[in-house]
């Protein structure tokens, strides 16, 4: 009984007050538009790298295009945490970051990166910019 | 290797993880799950061939599993956007209805 009348009070503020409950945040197209960016980036740095023979797949020559691509997804994760209720997407762009930052530090510790490594990597990292992107597509 | 045996395993790892919550969650998780069949099948084959080191292998295996709670956060949106747009025709309604009066 004493739910019943929580429930009706809560109905009835929300009637009054004429405002629309929020769950997750309003669809944003240049947060897709930032996905896809950062999925072509990903794309174009991982064909870059199986190009190269194995001695020639040092952490400097990707050093610069591991800073852009760094940058890229922090700005991602900005622009998702500015947005209220927003939660699962700023934690798929966090977990997107690690994994970028932790591939990056095995890139630089052995100064090498395996291509059966690498060949994984990518299929993972571009699987979760397709769930980023499938997060927004959701809040249409 | 069996990997049917090995999903089994993870399974329960990952129901055992998500403890009060995992009746709720069950079939979503076997969805994701069968989803990452492949990938983890793939990680795996890799191993047993010599291609990759056993540290490799749990770096890859790490990485997927932040790759599943992704997934799994990309339903629960999709719930949280149904439950929203299905209050809100409910207080739509209602508020037609007062006018109504």
């Amino acid at each position: 009984m004493k739910k019943a009348k929580l429930l009706l009070l809560f109905i009835s503020i929300l009637l009054v007050s004429s405002c629309a409950i929020k769950l997750v945040s309003d669809y944003d197209q240049d947060t897709v538009n930032k996905i896809v960016e950062i999925s072509k980036m990903v794309d174009l740095f991982y064909l870059n790298l199986v190009e190269n023979e194995s001695l020639e797949r040092n952490y400097n020559k990707f050093a610069e295009d591991y800073k852009l691509i760094e940058v890229e997804i922090r700005a991602l994760t900005l622009m998702n945490k500015m947005r209220p209720q927003n939660e699962d997407s700023i934690k798929n762009s966090v977990n997107l970051l690690t994994n970028w930052i932790e591939i990056k530090n095995e890139h630089r510790q052995s100064d090498s990166y395996d291509i059966d490594v690498a060949e994984i990597d990518e299929e993972i990292l571009q699987d979760q910019l397709l769930e980023l992107a499938k997060k927004e597509m959701a809040k249409q | 290797m069996d990997f049917n045996s090995i999903f089994s395993d993870l399974f329960n790892a990952m129901t055992a993880e998500f403890k009060d919550e995992a009746p709720k969650i069950k079939d979503q998780l076997l969805y994701i799950l069968e989803n990452n069949k492949s990938i983890i099948e793939k990680i795996t084959n890799k191993l047993v061939n010599g291609k990759i080191t056993p540290e490799q292998y749990e770096k890859l295996l790490k990485r997927n599993m932040r790759k599943i709670e992704d997934q799994m956060s990309t339903v629960n949106v999709m719930k949280k956007k149904a439950i929203q747009d299905a209050v809100n025709a409910g207080i739509d309604i209602l508020r037609k209805a007062m006018k109504l009066v």
